[in-house]
């Protein structure tokens, strides 16, 4: 990830562990007063299941032009001054992260809208799949 | 094949991948054809997706089409089964 003082919007799709601290420090912008940061982390029990790990699978050149779009929509409606989406595919175990958004803007009601918003989005247009895979040894893609 | 038909591939994920045991399958589409007669058409073509088609969208060169959206040859189709990132 290489933002620099050019770029407001950077997404990703990565095959390794998402780190907080690198998408925390492309947030800075001197004029940005509220800085925030959603992980969505693999969690343990759902329901009366419990899982061992995820595993995510994308159509890659469709899902970043999504995510791209949906960024630079944010970016625009909350006057953003940095967005960054940054989502996992492959295996992703407990506690693990699948999807980092960030964002930066002047005060804070901006950033806490335009997450959620942009979570809701991502879950609803993006193509991107998960794959459950149980304790007990079975495996589902999630369909919600 | 006629001049008025041609071959194409849909890209298949997840659980359509999973159902029909292949990242693609080849339709012979005819002239004009359009979003939604590519979806019918792999209804019949693999009987196994049928449950799960009512819920999928297809894409073309990697955008959400309607059902009405013309199949031009050379297109990059894609079946989207719901998705569920984040």
């Amino acid at each position: 990830m290489q933002p620099n003082a050019e770029t407001r919007v950077v997404v990703e799709l990565v095959d390794g562990p998402i780190e907080s601290e690198p998408i925390l420090e492309s947030l800075s912008d001197l004029d940005a007063g509220a800085h925030s940061l959603f992980l969505g982390k693999t969690r343990r029990r759902t329901a009366d299941k419990e899982t061992d790990h995820l595993v995510y699978d994308a159509y890659r050149p469709m899902a970043l032009a999504e995510l791209r779009r949906l960024a630079d929509a944010a970016a625009d409606r909350w006057q953003l001054k940095r967005v960054v989406v940054i989502h996992r595919l492959g295996r992703v175990d407990l506690g693990e992260a699948s999807i980092a958004i960030a964002a930066s803007s002047g005060h804070r009601r901006e950033v806490f809208e335009a997450i959620p918003w942009l979570l809701d989005e991502i879950k609803s247009d993006v193509p991107i799949w998960k794959q459950e895979h149980w304790s007990d040894g079975l495996t589902e893609w999630v369909h919600p | 094949m006629t001049d008025s038909q041609s071959t194409i591939e849909v890209a298949m994920f997840a659980a359509a991948q999973a159902l029909v045991g292949s990242d693609s399958v080849t339709l012979t589409l005819p002239a004009g054809a359009t979003a939604g007669e590519v979806l019918v058409q792999l209804g019949q073509r693999c009987p196994e997706l049928q449950g799960l088609l009512p819920a999928c969208r297809l894409a073309v060169d990697l955008q959400y089409v309607a059902a009405d959206h013309l199949i031009s040859p050379g297109a990059q189709l894609a079946l989207i089964p719901p998705v569920s990132g984040g």
